[in-house]
């Protein structure tokens, strides 16, 4: 079966005002979308057509990688956000950022200056590392800690323009803020239990 | 036309000291009065002085040691794209990447002592990264005009033609490239040591005169704020949007 689109995991508008149904209506209809749709391209007829999607990103390069790699990364970054989501952690992950991080404010202040501060187009996660740390992971382009080693992903924020422009423009550091206001933190425990 | 000159003898210094000579080298070529050349630079002062207030850059036009150029047109007059794509593009990202250098500059005198183009030729990561932005942001602007496009002329038709066949080969061929980029970057039409015509691929800032050396004659900026005000995520508006502006005058000027 060819790959597909999820669902999002909440209405399209269900995340405005911080970010807006018509960012999401170009960011999972049009971007997302169309990755699935080159990624099947790229896969029909071919062994890979069969495959799951976490192979593809760990094992595939060039095209093929960063359709895969886009898929998964999207897919990842929906369930990152929550119309219930933002404030302050709690249970494990809350407890995991504490001891790893010093406190919630540090962290929160590191991530947001990795996603401020990245170049170009990208990924900033919280991954579990190979050494049961928490750590601030930045990808490049169509990234994926599964295929660099950095850890298990937990959260994700997409940093590409096309995840901001609409509702913030160039204030890169405004949609970082908006960001906060979502996060699913249920999300991050339910990743950290299984990590 | 020798007014224009006259005109851009005056106002050259202080907006060229940083550029790259390629620059520059359009400033005599006006002076001696190459057709073609004028219209590029005269237009430069009919930006009302307004316009740079209202992006908020006045800051940076005459900054040191490194200076955000004046608009060589009104942003008012690009059709395809708009006024609010330049208000950001260049008030906001292309000020941007000046103001950060200057920053750098300030902590780091050995890149305050350096053209632009040896910064972008000689440093790495976010030195590189920011100066080559501002060379790749300044070539950009050059390459766009109001009512510009269409089928080239001059040495350039001739050209592209040489190199790819036709120029409807060429537009295609161009077309997939800067549509087909990953990511954000740079599409360039480069001319080689041999003199021949190539497409290449620039990821992030990359910069042709870094990479190896080849001329840049033309670019097409592939990052998502340069398109997403104006066509949202269908880049091959932008791009035919380029087509219809491209000043081949600029072009043409900078071929070897």
């Amino acid at each position: 079966m060819a790959f597909q689109l999820p669902a999002l995991p909440w209405a399209k508008n269900g995340l405005a005002p911080h970010i807006s149904e018509e960012t999401i209506n170009y960011h999972y209809g049009k971007h997302h979308a169309t990755y699935v749709t080159k990624l099947n391209g790229l896969v029909e007829g071919t062994e890979n057509a069969k495959k799951d999607l976490a192979d593809l990103v760990k094992t595939t390069d060039g095209g093929l990688f960063n359709n895969a790699a886009q898929h998964w990364n999207h897919s990842f970054y929906w369930n990152s956000l929550s119309p219930s989501g933002g404030g302050e952690p709690k249970g494990a992950i809350k407890a995991a950022i504490e001891q790893d991080f010093g406190s919630f404010q540090k962290f929160k202040d590191d991530f947001s200056a990795n996603a401020a501060g990245h170049f170009g187009s990208g990924w900033v996660w919280l991954v579990k590392g190979t050494d049961g740390k928490l750590k601030i992971h930045q990808t490049h382009d169509a990234g994926n800690p599964l295929r660099d080693g950095a850890g298990v992903p937990l959260l994700t924020c997409d940093v590409w323009e096309h995840a901001y422009y609409v509702d913030y423009r160039n204030d890169r550091p405004s949609y970082v803020k908006a960001w906060w206001n979502l996060v699913n933190w249920d999300f991050a425990n339910n990743n950290l239990a299984k990590a | 036309m020798l007014k224009f000159g006259v005109l851009l003898a005056l106002v050259a210094p202080c907006f060229c000291k940083h550029l790259e000579p390629a620059f520059v080298s359009g400033v005599p070529s006006v002076r001696g009065g190459r057709p073609g050349s004028s219209r590029l630079l005269a237009t430069a002062t009919s930006v009302k002085p307004s316009v740079y207030e209202e992006f908020g850059v006045t800051d940076v036009l005459n900054a040191k040691p490194f200076s955000l150029p004046p608009l060589p047109w009104d942003p008012m007059s690009l059709g395809g794209i708009s006024k609010e794509t330049i208000a950001y593009h260049y008030g906001k990202h292309h000020a941007t990447y000046v103001r950060k250098l200057n920053g750098i500059a300030k902590e780091k005198p050995e890149i305050a002592a350096m053209s632009l183009e040896d910064v972008v030729k000689k440093s790495d990561g976010a030195v590189f990264n920011n100066a080559a932005q501002i060379w790749n942001h300044n070539f950009y602007w050059n390459c766009l005009k109001p009512n510009g496009g269409g089928t080239p002329t001059g040495p350039i038709a001739q050209k592209i033609n040489e190199a790819f066949g036709s120029f409807e080969a060429f537009k295609e061929q161009f077309s997939a490239r800067a549509a087909g980029h990953f990511g954000s970057g740079w599409v360039w039409l480069v001319q080689g040591a041999d003199g021949k015509l190539n497409i290449v691929d620039g990821h992030d800032a990359a910069n042709p005169v870094r990479d190896g050396g080849d001329k840049p004659v033309m670019v097409i900026d592939v990052w998502e704020h340069a398109y997403y005000i104006d066509f949202r995520n269908a880049r091959p508006n932008y791009i035919n949007a380029f087509f219809d502006s491209i000043n081949w005058d600029f072009v043409n000027s900078q071929l070897a």
